[in-house]
């Protein structure tokens, strides 16, 4: 009998078929393509839930309006990114996950979400770029015909870290601000009412696609008896992203006229406005102060 | 009561396919309890679009409010005015629930009407109130429940105060408690004079809610527009449009 060494058994198990349970709390264990696409799904959703677990919690970051909020976030991106100091930026990651901390969220859980996977990627891809290939000077470390500076290694680290700084504040901004919240910030700031839409319509559509997916792989998954190949499957999750685009399609049109029967014409109608108050001024001002704080340091200790 | 609805002669077919209707006439009156009953296919979803103005006939004439609409060549504030009146809920509730929360969900269509933001969040309140759904508000669709789905989609278009409530199958993955909800909603919706249509195949609850019946053959025509209980107590009718098999049996006394 002809083997197939690419052969693989799935080995999921589902437990829960309700589309709340798809939405967070399904188990999905198993090594193989069909596991791994429901995985995604999944944890599209899981994320979700995270955010709104720590979004409704009682701390700093989320008792503050997400105006200022946004200006914070964006005034410690900016000034990481235009920021050749190593002082600067260490000490803007060190000052998210002070907030972090005071905004109750899971430190371990925050740094492995923000340091443990893309900074480590960038200081590693931006390697060759900081090798003797493109910067020479003093070799500090030898890697057979390959060396790296010192002014080599600072550049992919200062990359790395204004990727971690950026994804700090990007990370606390979300977890800390329910999805509304944060429309509604924006929608205050005077961000065309019409680009606010476009967010909250994709928002909205990426967690319909990803149930629908998911519903669809679970349907795949538990007609599946017996060895099915890996290229089997990659052919079934294609042709299942074809459904669901047609699906999504048809969901489109229709989201299309129950906007349109409610009244909608072409431009969306603000929502309520919040006034600030006192602790969201205070907030601005010491995030203000921290920032100045780091810039100076930078200037003194380089 | 009077005429809210007529339609005459109307024909209609979505572009590369056979025609749905080819000549249909129907009249509907103020106050009335309506279901459009038939098989999968026959055409209840499209007139019921027909009648909220998402599609126009490609002939006959649809009168509402005894006016002619043809809302493709309405103005603005004309077609805003008809869909005020005539509220629609779909059949999946995920397509019409598109907001953050539900709370903007159910206020997003006075807001469209320019009424002031505190206003309409005083009537958002008022109104998940009297549907006792005040704890969904602050929840984000996706998170809600096929039943809460119903309710918040349901919630979004008596937040316009319609005239015209339809439904296309409205009873559609709901349990028992939430159906209940559904029919206390409705009936109370039809004391206080609203014309409710919605199309169903659910025939066990639908003397609950509506007096009268419009059945829809396989061949896309209306073969019978009767009472309610009448409609249901012809099994033959009902089996010649394949609404229901020969083993189907119901109980004249669910009905008083």
């Amino acid at each position: 009998m002809k083997t197939d060494k690419t052969d693989r058994t799935e080995k999921t198990e589902i437990n829960g078929t309700g589309r709340r349970n798809a939405g967070g709390t399904n188990r999905i264990v198993g090594r193989g393509f069909l596991a791994r696409t429901l995985m995604r799904f999944s944890e599209l959703f899981e994320n979700e839930l995270y955010n709104n677990r720590y979004a409704s919690m009682d701390g700093l970051w989320q008792a503050v309006d997400a105006r200022m909020k946004v200006i914070v976030s964006l005034m410690f991106i900016v000034a990481a990114n235009s920021s050749r100091s190593l002082a600067v930026l260490i000490g803007t990651g060190i000052t998210a996950a002070v907030f972090a901390g005071t905004s109750r969220l899971n430190l371990r859980d925050y740094l492995r979400r923000v340091w443990k996977y893309l900074p480590v990627l960038v200081f590693v891809f931006s390697l060759p770029g900081a090798s003797s290939w493109l910067i020479k000077g003093t070799p500090l470390l030898t890697i057979g015909p390959v060396y790296f500076t010192e002014a080599g290694l600072l550049t992919a680290l200062r990359a790395a870290l204004r990727t971690g700084d950026s994804l700090s504040f990007a990370f606390l901004l979300l977890a800390s601000t329910r999805w509304a919240d944060l429309m509604a910030g924006l929608s205050r700031m005077h961000i065309p009412d019409g680009f606010i839409a476009i967010l909250n319509m994709a928002y909205r559509y990426i967690f319909l696609m990803a149930s629908a997916g998911t519903e669809m792989m679970q349907a795949r998954y538990l007609r599946t008896v017996g060895k099915i190949s890996s290229a089997e499957n990659r052919k079934y999750v294609g042709g299942a992203f074809g459904q669901l685009f047609v699906k999504v399609r048809r969901i489109s049109e229709e989201v299309y006229q129950a906007m349109v029967l409610r009244g909608y014409q072409g431009t969306f109608a603000g929502a309520e406005r919040r006034r600030l108050r006192m602790l969201d001024y205070l907030f601005l001002i010491v995030g203000a102060v921290i920032l100045m704080i780091l810039i100076i340091g930078g200037y003194i200790f380089g | 009561m009077g005429e809210i609805f007529n339609l005459s002669h109307v024909a209609f077919s979505y572009p590369m396919a056979e025609p749905i209707f080819t000549d249909l006439s129907l009249s509907i009156d103020s106050g009335e309890r309506i279901a459009v009953l038939g098989v999968n296919g026959c055409g209840k979803s499209t007139l019921l679009k027909m009648l909220a103005g998402l599609i126009a006939p490609g002939s006959g004439t649809i009168e509402a409010f005894g006016s002619p609409v043809r809302l493709d060549r309405m103005r603005r504030e004309e077609a805003q005015l008809y869909h005020q009146k005539v509220g629609y809920v779909f059949q999946d509730s995920d397509v019409q629930l598109f907001c953050a929360s539900v709370r903007e969900e159910l206020a997003f269509g006075p807001l469209q009407k320019g009424i002031p933001a505190e206003q309409v969040m005083e009537e958002v309140e008022e109104l998940a109130a009297g549907l006792g759904i005040e704890k969904l508000l602050d929840q984000a669709p996706f998170h809600l429940s096929g039943g809460e789905k119903k309710k918040a989609a349901i919630a979004s278009a008596l937040i316009l105060r319609p005239e015209v409530l339809i439904l296309d199958e409205p009873t559609n993955n709901l349990d028992p408690r939430s159906q209940t909800w559904l029919l206390r909603v409705l009936n109370r919706l039809s004391d206080e004079g609203k014309t409710l249509i919605f199309a169903t195949h659910a025939l066990d609850l639908v003397p609950h809610i509506a007096d009268r019946a419009v059945l829809f053959g396989e061949n896309h025509e209306i073969c019978a527009d009767r009472p309610v209980r009448e409609m249901l107590e012809d099994k033959d009718l009902l089996r010649s449009v394949n609404l229901v098999d020969e083993h189907f049996h119901t109980h004249p006394w669910d009905f008083e």
